[in-house]
């Protein structure tokens, strides 16, 4: 019977963001969209409010009891029926894909979305980093209690915790889910509102690139869902075939499905990268705002995703989008990205606020990315081998451990490499997406386009951003490596990756066929 | 004339685009029939099996022993196994090569002057002539070639290390290595053997393989889980103090992590939660800061005897809080103390979860 609840409690906290997405977008007859790429966009966008919603609640210092629950299930039926009701046009508009392509995607997303379901919340992060803290929400109802709060206090005894200060996205869905399973915390079903990120991320690209063209969204949304590493990463290259990948699939820390953050950072990202994208086109500021809470979804899942606002920021500053006259984006166009960040850091705001408060560990990179470390690392300074496990375990000195490793520049450079020409892992994607710089550092007109501007900027400042970030990681190099680091950090970038893909293949094509 | 092609013929693009999805359609189909054939829930036969991490163990051993008045030197240990090979896959596929981790191990043993007593019945024609990448023989005369005579290996020996699970060792009973062994300590490089057995029969058990599927599907943590679910309340509050001096042997440390997760909301405390759970380098750092700060020798409560399954529900042991301890746990009102012995094999007598009452009764210092 736990069962029939768990499932009862998960679907409704499935589709209570479903409907809060919904409602915000345009009415389809203002936005054309195909009921793949609504579905996809509207949860992504919804998921991404109801956690920002529920993290502001939680910052002012409110508690989660049974009437809120109720007030948030009633308004999201209001929701929901001003989503469909103010719709004159019912029509869809698809995207033409061909039955065999449906069938892929099709394939792809109800795997994902079953294997997800089909192991209980199994690995070290999804369980201690995420969970933990969605249990504490459920049982408490608040993050502000003693679980996360004292990992020390003047006796040297605490609670235990992993990394007090990740972002509260993941266990607001998963207490919300317990909730609504009539108070029954399952390790199985509370994943259900995370099993929707890898079936999703395809239709937000689609979505992204329609007012492109229709065939650059099919590519895009096809070569997104076939990225290797939306599903499981490294398990191909680094295991073989007869590896761990093929021996215990979909079991162990090589999974990138099940209740971990790095997915739903790329899929909320990328989201929040399609509405920009086609706020600017469309000139609608209800998009720009959606954009908006979508980058802060990112930003609620994993720490990283603040990263990658930031980087937004800079990269829609840099390009000149919000002052420079353009004829292919108009002033409301302008307004609508402007709108988008603003929307954007407020919706962040709570979450500084509630982070401020919470205890750290070892994990501040903003104090550790600064031009001192950058240079010294770049300079060729030396890995942090005094946090070598071999060295703390007194197995090694630091002095064998430096020896047999190059400076750390080197390890950073030799991991991207990899990871660039790492097709097991990554499909064709990093080919491709070179190709498509190559082809905007050949024809630079190509950037007079500003959101095109804005979009390889994301991309170049996105992958720069974690090259820095290894470079000057606090942590022992090698140990994260071996964690599937850098792969994790730049799975948040399949987003704008392929939408810069798409936008290449739908001007290729033009230029093909004027 | 254009010709246009047929709805529904893929072009050689769209074929493209298929292929790229091939890989992970196939990976979902064998993760969902993997999950199906577990029945939906992992256990550790759902992961691979323990791995033995040769440099690990032979460094390890010889920490050991150097740490002993006796040191390195004219120790003799019976070694069985040699072969990293899954016992499962049969003898006939069983092989052996010079980088095996099991040679490796006894070669470094040998060269620190350990004598060995090598039982590899179904390898040892193979291992005798084994050659090193300069042409010479890998083990010399300090080896002694045991045949199947695993039992015999034992007599009189310092220490047992299993490095391959072959039934035939598995089969022989902890009393009979008590009673063969000279030294006490058995090193299991396989989480093979049976911990508590070998403890109960007053032998060291240490195991140090790297576990193939994670602690908390371990069957007696499970159990241990279950009995603290239905012994207490989910409003108790639990103090976790180590029952012996802190080891970092474990290749599964921090499983009170675990532990917290599994049993909340219940609150459970510990000493420097901060540094405990950090990655697993600052664990071990946690380990000598709790050694530094409570010097065993001092701490005024007795080491276990043999670990029995009777403990789970017999809490009788005398346990001692210190000051610091004693007034956390006032100030926390706890329920009960969850005192743990610091081995890595999860047997359930590895916890005692002793009410506060009982505790507070022996409290001294």
């Amino acid at each position: 019977m736990s069962a029939f609840y768990g499932i009862i409690g998960g679907l409704v906290a499935v589709i209570i963001p479903l409907a809060f997405g919904l409602a915000l977008l345009p009415k389809r007859c203002d936005l054309p969209r195909s009921r793949y790429e609504e579905y996809s966009i509207g949860y992504l966008l919804g998921a991404s409010i109801f956690t920002i919603a529920l993290t502001a609640f939680y910052s002012l210092g409110f508690e989660s009891t049974a009437f809120v629950r109720f007030a948030i299930l009633a308004g999201a039926m209001v929701a929901w029926r001003h989503a469909f009701r103010r719709e004159s046009v019912r029509v869809y508009e698809p995207l033409g894909f061909q039955s065999y392509q449906v069938w892929v995607l099709a394939l792809l997303a109800l795997g994902s979305i079953a294997l997800t379901l089909s192991w209980p919340i199994n690995q070290f992060d999804p369980m201690l980093h995420f969970a933990y803290k969605g249990k504490v929400l459920f049982f408490h109802g608040t993050p502000f209690g003693e679980a996360l709060s004292s990992l020390q206090s003047g006796d040297g005894f605490g609670r235990m915790a992993t990394h007090p200060n990740y972002p509260l996205g993941i266990p607001i869905l998963e207490a919300f889910s317990g909730h609504f399973a009539l108070s029954n915390w399952s390790d199985r079903w509370v994943q259900i509102p995370l099993a929707f990120w890898a079936a999703c991320l395809p239709g937000a690209i689609a979505f992204g690139l329609r007012f492109l063209s229709k065939s650059a969204a099919r590519w895009g949304a096809l070569l997104t869902a076939s990225v290797p590493m939306l599903y499981l990463r490294d398990g191909f290259s680094s295991d073989g075939l007869g590896g761990t990948a093929w021996g215990t699939p979909g079991l162990g820390n090589g999974v990138t499905l099940g209740a971990g953050a790095d997915l739903p950072v790329a899929a909320c990202f990328a989201a929040g990268m399609a509405l920009l994208l086609r706020a600017g086109a469309a000139r609608s500021l209800r998009l720009g705002a959606a954009a908006g809470f979508a980058f802060a979804g990112a930003a609620m899942m994993k720490n990283e995703g603040l990263a990658l606002f930031g980087v937004v920021v800079v990269a829609v500053l840099i390009s000149g989008v919000l002052f420079l006259p353009s004829p292919s984006l108009e002033k409301r166009g302008r307004q609508a990205i402007g709108l988008a960040l603003l929307t954007g850091l407020l919706a962040i705001s709570p979450w500084l606020h509630l982070r401020g408060q919470m205890p750290a560990i070892d994990e501040n990179y903003s104090e550790q990315l600064t031009l001192e470390n950058t240079l010294h690392f770049l300079g060729g300074g030396d890995e942090l081998a005094e946090l070598s496990p071999k060295v703390i375990a007194q197995q090694k000195t630091k002095e064998e451990v430096l020896a047999e490793l190059p400076p750390r520049r080197a390890i950073v450079g030799k991991a991207f490499m990899s990871t660039f020409f790492d097709f097991a892992t990554w499909g064709p994607m990093w080919v491709l997406m070179f190709a498509a710089l190559g082809a905007l550092a050949i024809r630079p007109r190509s950037l007079a386009d500003p959101l095109r501007r804005v979009l390889a900027a994301t991309v170049f400042g996105g992958v720069l951003l974690y090259a820095l970030i290894l470079l000057v990681t606090p942590w022992y190099l090698p140990l994260l490596l071996e964690k599937g680091i850098p792969e994790r950090l730049l799975l948040h970038l399949v987003g704008p990756i392929v939408l810069l893909i798409g936008w290449w293949i739908a001007s290729a094509k033009e230029v093909k066929a004027p | 004339m254009a010709i246009s092609r047929p709805q529904g013929i893929p072009s050689i693009l769209g074929l493209a685009q298929v292929a790229f999805a091939l890989l992970p359609l196939l990976w979902l189909g064998t993760a969902l029939t993997h999950a199906a054939s577990a029945g939906f829930e992992p256990t550790p036969a759902s992961f691979p099996r323990p791995s033995f991490e040769g440099a690990d163990a032979s460094q390890y051993l010889l920490d050991f022993w150097r740490g002993t008045r006796r040191g390195v030197a004219n120790r003799t240990i019976a070694f069985w196994g040699l072969s990293d090979d899954d016992p499962a896959d049969g003898v006939a596929s069983a092989s052996l090569s010079a980088d095996g981790h099991g040679v490796r191990v006894a070669r470094a043993l040998m060269e620190a002057g350990v004598q060995l007593r090598i039982v590899s019945p179904h390898l040892e024609e193979q291992a005798r002539a084994l050659k090193d990448a300069s042409g010479k023989l890998v083990f010399d005369d300090r080896v002694t070639w045991m045949g199947q005579n695993a039992i015999d290996s034992l007599t009189g020996v310092d220490g047992l290390l299993l490095v391959s699970e072959w039934p035939e060792f598995l089969a022989i009973s902890p009393t009979q290595i008590a009673q063969q062994m000279r030294g006490r300590g058995v090193f299991d490089g396989r989480e093979a053997l049976d911990a508590t057995a070998l403890d109960a029969a007053g032998l060291n058990y240490y195991s140090f393989a790297k576990p193939g599927s994670p602690p908390w599907l371990d069957p007696d943590f499970q159990n241990y889980i279950a009995h603290l679910r239905e012994s207490t309340e989910e409003d108790d509050a639990i103090l976790m103090l180590p029952g012996t001096r802190l080891g970092t042997t474990s290749g599964r440390a921090r499983w009170f992590l675990h532990m917290n997760y599994q049993l909340t909301p219940r609150e459970l405390y510990l000493w420097r939660p901060e540094l405990a759970c950090g990655t697993s380098g600052q664990y071990r750092q946690w380990v000598d800061a709790y050694n530094k700060a409570h010097p065993w020798k001092k701490m005024g409560r007795p080491q276990p005897g043999p670990r029995e399954l009777s403990k789970l529900v017999g809490n009788t042991p005398a346990r001692f809080l210190n000051a610091a301890e004693s007034n956390a746990a006032a100030a926390r009102k706890v329920d009960s103390v969850l005192f743990w012995t610091h081995n890595s094999d999860f047997r359930v007598s590895d916890w005692e979860n002793i009410p506060i009452e009982k505790v507070g009764a022996g409290a001294q210092r």
